[in-house]
Order: structure tokens, then sequence, then C-alpha cells
């Protein structure tokens, strides 16, 4: 029934299979399954199980990529479906590479698991200067900021992020998130903001924001 | 308080290459392009003249005293030899901003890295020269370039260069071949001048690609690179992957390279008792949160316990941060790092 072709469906993220993801997708928008349940139960269950076998060291970062690109080829094919259904479903997250670092991958792993988790993410991208998380935080009135860095020179930048947000004097509390190779919890202390370690924490550790803050 | 050298940086190196008694554990920091904060130039400025990195290469051995000096292209000089486009940040290392070629049917355009026709590489080599005239009788000078695996990537970009592994491994295999040869046609370059070349190749760690990975796709290449210098020059390179390597420890050690460099993930004394026998070790001192956050005291007390791990190790051990320091490392803790080898590491 449902769960047996959604579960084809997260197998076949897991496994990589973006033909077979594709072909799942459009079996199970015939069957009537909603495009959200095709998200949580297929695409997302995949993804999650994809970030497990990387935590347990069997998958490494060229299988995350692939079973990305078999998510996403999943996606695109719900994106005209997805319209009417999602709205304003999903807390708004801004989330970008602090300026003078260009790795991304960690950080597009991280939005890629926070939409299928139903949020809505404004990804500013690489090499993303202060002022332009601060534009992105007013503009949208966003309550959760991610910023990510590769490398320890980038660092400071996050503080510089934290520092010119915090001039800011939002109405209401904004949720600063750090991550990435140089960043530590010790890090993330030091300059007030939370920390998580791989993109599937990012995801525990909003939605333990969130009930926090109790949204 | 600090015992001092009985030897000069090149006796130093000289014996232990050869397994001769020396009077304290080697200390090399990585030190990277942090040289140019010794004279207060921008990055971008010293790599694209060699008067800067002379002047920077040989102030920065007269400030710290390691017992290394080296200079090289890197795995980014290399990747911007074979096409990929570089971005120079003034204060910051280069970084590749678009890859060589953006599909498989340019690969057969590109050819193997030919150094005297490569004014870039050339200029190292020159660099080099000039600073062994000038530091030469005092400390090693030799030179680097980046492993295959990394330099493939940049050619290719990494993303989809990691995505090939699984979705087209016969050009992958293509790639490796390409900069496998231009890494030998390199180290040649530098070999005729009188200089042996060290191999870095980061993205091949365990933290990027699995280990089978690293056997299928990088493990044969390096073993080819060793062959190579081992025949020709007479010795094997050190070889530098920072990051996570303990499951790939064994495949690093049976390439035949004669050091292997570790990051900090690495438990030393694990290694050296895996491999240390065999190789010798060079590490791993946390080049972030202890060599640029940390005190000089928490350096010290870093270097020590290094030495305490591996210090023993019968195929030798060099103090060392686990990975390149980062430009802004402060002065005080790359010297706390020297002071360690001297005031723990005393051999005689």
């Amino acid at each position: 029934m449902n769960s047996e072709i959604l579960g084809r469906l997260a197998a076949a993220v897991r496994d990589m299979d973006s033909e077979a993801v594709v072909a799942l997708v459009n079996d199970s928008l015939e069957m009537g399954i909603t495009p959200v349940e095709v998200i949580h139960d297929g695409l997302a269950r995949g993804m999650e199980e994809a970030g497990v076998l990387f935590e347990k060291k069997e998958y490494f970062i060229p299988e995350i990529l692939l079973c990305s690109d078999a998510m996403q080829a999943g996606l695109a094919v719900l994106a005209p479906h997805l319209v009417h259904d999602e709205g304003k479903e999903g807390e708004t997250i801004v989330i970008g590479v602090v300026e003078g670092d260009i790795h991304d991958i960690g950080k597009n792993l991280v939005k890629m698991m926070l939409e299928v988790a139903g949020y809505q993410v404004i990804d500013l991208g690489r090499d993303v200067p202060a002022p332009a998380f601060v534009e992105a935080v007013r503009e949208t009135q966003a309550r959760f900021v991610c910023l990510s860095t590769l490398m320890s020179t980038t660092m400071r930048q996050m503080e510089n992020v934290i520092e010119q947000l915090l001039a800011e004097k939002l109405p209401y509390q904004l949720k600063i998130m750090v991550g990435g190779g140089p960043v530590s919890q010790d890090y993330a202390d030091r300059i007030g903001a939370s920390y998580a370690e791989n993109a599937i924490e990012a995801v525990k550790l909003i939605r333990y924001l969130q009930k926090e803050s109790g949204h | 308080m600090i015992p001092p050298d009985e030897m000069t940086p090149r006796e130093r190196m000289d014996a232990f290459k050869k397994g001769l008694p020396i009077d304290r554990i080697p200390c090399a920091p990585m030190v990277g392009e942090h040289v140019t904060r010794i004279i207060g130039v921008p990055v971008s400025a010293y790599l694209h003249s060699v008067d800067l990195m002379v002047e920077a290469q040989a102030q920065a051995f007269r400030y710290y005293g390691y017992d290394g000096v080296g200079l090289g292209p890197g795995h980014h000089g290399l990747a911007e030899a074979l096409g990929a486009r570089l971005h120079y940040p003034d204060d910051d290392r280069p970084q590749v901003i678009a890859p060589a070629i953006s599909d498989y049917s340019q690969l057969d355009d590109l050819q193997p890295v030919e150094v005297d026709r490569n004014e870039r590489l050339s200029s190292y080599l020159q660099a080099l020269e000039r600073i062994r005239d000038r530091i030469g009788d005092r400390v090693k000078v030799s030179t680097g370039v980046g492993g295959p695996f990394t330099a493939a990537a940049f050619v290719r970009g990494t993303d989809d260069f990691l995505k090939d592994l699984r979705r087209n491994p016969e050009k992958v295999h293509d790639l490796m071949r390409l900069t496998t040869a231009s890494i030998l046609n390199y180290m040649d370059a530098a070999h005729k001048r009188g200089f042996s070349c060290s191999l870095g190749d980061p993205i091949a760690s365990s933290t990027v690609i699995s280990p089978s990975h690293f056997r299928q796709f990088v493990k044969p290449y390096l073993m080819q690179i060793v062959a190579w210098a081992v025949q020709k020059t007479g010795s094997a390179p050190s070889l530098h992957i920072c990051g996570d390597t303990v499951p790939i420890w064994m495949d690093m050690a049976e390439t035949g390279v004669s050091s292997i460099s570790v990051d900090n993930q690495v438990d030393l004394e694990s290694i050296k008792n895996a491999i240390g026998d065999r190789v010798a070790l060079k590490g791993n001192v946390d080049p972030v949160a202890v060599m640029l956050h940390g005190t000089p005291d928490e350096v010290r007390r870093a270097g020590r316990n290094c030495i305490k791990q591996a210090g023993d190790s019968p195929g030798g051990f060099v103090l060392s941060s686990g990975c390149t320091l980062a430009l802004n490392t402060p002065r005080g803790n790359v010297q706390a790092l020297m002071d360690a080898a001297r005031m723990y590491g005393r051999k005689m």
C-alpha cells in the first residue's frame, strides 16, 4: 500500500538510484499519495537512512552527494504538485556559507535536510557578506540563521554576522546556529550560538530550539 | 629553561634521515602562507612574486628556526597549471572557482603539465633555488605538490568528481593518469634542481571518501609516484593527508612513502604502534583549536603530548601541526611548538 511504495522510494534514495526515484514518485502520485507524504515518508526517510549510513561510516561524501541527487530528482517531479500543499507551512530559516568561503557541500546538505523536514529555507549561497544575512533576516523575519564555514580563517566571519544581527535589535529572539569543519561546541558557546555537528543534528537542533521557544 | 639546540636544522634532518643520533625531536610546523605574516605582505602578492616568496621564507625561517623550509604549488597550483581557475584573495589561500573541464569530452585536450613551459610552476622552483642559496646551509629546503586525487578533483570540479567515482569510474582513472603524470613532471623538474618533493592529498582522506575508494582510485597512483621517486631520486616522498586517515594508514604505508603526516583526529600512539616501524611519522597538534586559538601553554602541552605518544617511534617522529596553519596563527604559538620540541624532545 502507501507504506510499501514509500518504503521502496526511501530505499531508492538511499541506494542512489535517481531513475527509480523518479519512477516511484510518479507511481506514488498516481496512487493518490499526497506530495507531503511522498517527501516525509519517502524522500526524507531515504535521506535520513543515508545519513545514518554516513554516521556509521558506511557512506561517505560521494554517496551522500548521489543520494542527494536522487532526492533532488524526486523533488523535481513533485515541484509542480507542491505549490498548493506546502503554502506557508514551515518555519523560515536563513542559511549560508560565510564571506570568504566557498565550500558548500555541508551547507547544501543541511539546506536539503531542512527543506525535506518542511522548513522554508532561504539559501544565500556561499561567500555571503554579513550584511546579506542581516538583509535576509530583516526581509523574512526569520527566527533562525544557520552559518557554515569549512575554513578556520573565516570562522571570525561568524562572529561578525552575529554582531551585526544583534545590532539590528530585532523584536524577537533570533537563534543562530553554526557548523562546519573547524567549528566546535566550544567555539559556538564562546560566540553565543548553537552548534550542530552535521545535517541530521541540525534538523534535530532546530526542532529542539523551536520547542524551547514555545513554537 | 629551554635547552639550546646543538645541531642546525640541516644537520639534524640529515642525521634523522640516516637514522643517526640527533639532539632533539625535529619540529616543522606546516606554516604554508603564514610566512607572509612575518614580512606583512598580501598572500596574493606573495604567490605571484619570486622576490616575496624568497624574502618571506627566509625571514620566517630566521624568526622560527624550524627544521624544514618548504614551498611549492601545492594542490591549487597544480590544478591551475591544468586549467582550473583560481581566485587569489589578498588575505587568504587561493580557492578554485572554476574547474578545468565541464565535461569529459574536454579531457582529451588536457596534457600533463610541463614545468619549463609553465611560468607559475617554474616560479616556485626559481624561488626555491634562491631560498636555498640564502639559507640552505642551515636548513633543508624542499618543495611540495598536491596529490593526484585532490588535483583531479579540482580539474573536474569536486562535487562532480566525487560522484564520478561511482557513476563514471573509467573517466576518474583517466583523470588520475593525467594528474599523476603532471606530478611526476613537477617532481622531475624539482629533482633536476636538487629538491625533494612531498605530496599532500586532502580530498583522499576518509573524511571524504571510503577506504575502498581510496584503494581503488588513489593508492595505485600514489604507488606509481613512489616507485618513480625511488627509482629516479633514490628516496620516497612524504605524504600528508589531513582529516581522518585511521582507516587507511596501512594503505598509506603500503604505498611506500617515507613519511606520513597526520591530522589531530589521529591517535599518534595508535599509528605509531601500527606502522611506526615502517615509516617516519609527523604531526599532529590541532591547527585550529590549539595552534590558532590556544595559549602558548596549551601549545606546549599539546606538543609534549605528541612527543610522549610518538617520540620513540622506531621510524622516527617529527613534531608538527596536524595540517597547514591558519594565516593568523599567533607567532607566540608557533614559537611555543618549537620550544616544546626543545623542552620535551631532547634525545642527547
